[in-house]
């Protein structure tokens, strides 16, 4: 594959990789180097895609490892410097200065890295299908914990208006 | 807020960020992306590096084990070291089979998770044996083969000699080991484990 098809791959889904960034490091160095890493997967396992799966399935899989990872990796590697590498840049828009999302990023903060990707898929509308493929568990079980995420929200936004 | 609140805003986020993301194609270019391909297979080409080398060692250790058959101390440090180098190999035949049973571009995310996990939990428990067992029997026999064999001196020649040198370093080795153990191979093993259970329950659950 070329940088320029890889490049238009990126582009079509530069926004999902930013939120995905956004939910699983919400610290702005952390950010960039989960968002380089992604990239760096995507371009490393594009020569792997065989059509078997949804395009959009494919990548929210691969992304959402690598977040989960990295998520969960101890904090002991090589950071490269973040203004080193800005692949995506929201120019005249900062998520933060916008209080609503910025309250949904506090509420996906507080989930646990497998609930925060269940609700990142709910919120992009994916069919629970679809999300059930990505995570590898049932429909039924995708229903449960939509459920039970939408509890934790209402609780979440009671404790707020307090 | 409610949860048809919660997505609207987040609809509007995503058409804000439409309008204002943009993509650095210059870094993009820029950057050697393939680089990465080599940092992952770091630890596989360790592991099959590993392997050719117990390959290789395994038949010198059994033609020294005949040389010296007529010495039983040496014909039993011999069968140690070949046996041990068989663990060995073994270890590493298991540890490469749950390196390739990861399939990173595939797999649902659960299921990635929890192979990771298993690589982790292989790896550490591996390790334990090679640390623990497989190191100390194979320096031990090795020194006593390749001293037997390049210099022609005999380690059991002289036990008084042998004893007072070898005892009080084991000593400290053994003291050493369990506190590693203790501290950083069962501590990992355990949080790995807890993230097993953790997967296994989230499948479950529903």
């Amino acid at each position: 594959m070329h940088k320029e098809e890889f490049i238009s791959i990126i582009k079509e889904y530069k926004n999902l990789i930013y939120k995905i960034c956004h939910a699983y490091c919400p610290n702005p160095a952390d950010h960039k180097d989960l968002e380089q890493e992604i990239i760096i997967q995507l371009w490393t396992s594009m020569k792997r895609y065989n059509g078997s799966v949804k395009m959009s399935t494919w990548i929210y899989r691969i992304a959402l490892n690598t977040a989960i990872s990295h998520y969960r990796a101890e904090q002991k590697r090589n950071h490269i410097p973040a203004e080193n590498f800005m692949f995506l840049q929201a120019a005249e828009y900062d998520p933060q200065t916008d209080e609503q999302i910025k309250q949904l990023y506090l509420f996906i903060e507080q989930l646990n890295y497998l609930d925060k990707a269940l609700m990142l898929l709910y919120l992009e509308e994916t069919k629970q299908k679809e999300i059930a493929e990505i995570l590898g568990i049932t429909e039924s079980n995708v229903s449960t914990k939509i459920n039970r995420i939408k509890q934790q929200l209402k609780l979440f936004f009671q404790k707020e208006m307090q | 807020m409610d949860i048809n609140e919660f997505k609207s805003a987040w609809l509007q986020h995503d058409r804000k960020l439409s309008e204002n993301l943009s993509i650095n194609e210059a870094l993009l270019k820029k950057i050697n992306l393939d680089r990465s391909r080599k940092e992952l297979n770091k630890p596989l080409s360790y592991e099959v590096a590993s392997f050719f080398l117990f390959i290789l060692l395994i038949p010198v250790f059994i033609f020294l084990s005949v040389l010296y058959r007529s010495d039983n101390s040496m014909l039993i440090s011999g069968i140690l070291a070949v046996a041990a180098l068989v663990l060995g190999l073994l270890l590493c035949i298991r540890k490469i089979r749950l390196f390739y049973q990861i399939d990173y571009y595939n797999q649902p995310v659960l299921q990635l998770q929890e192979r990771l996990a298993l690589l982790k939990s292989g790896i550490l428990s591996a390790r334990k044996i090679e640390v623990f067992f497989l190191l100390p029997i194979l320096f031990f026999t090795a020194l006593v083969l390749a001293l037997q064999h390049i210099r022609g001196i005999n380690l059991f020649g002289d036990i008084s000699f042998f004893l007072p040198i070898v005892l009080p370093g084991l000593l400290v080795a053994w003291g050493g080991t369990v506190f590693i153990n203790k501290y950083l191979y069962d501590k990992k093993l355990s949080n790995v484990e807890a993230l097993l259970k953790e997967l296994r329950n989230y499948q479950q659950e529903g």
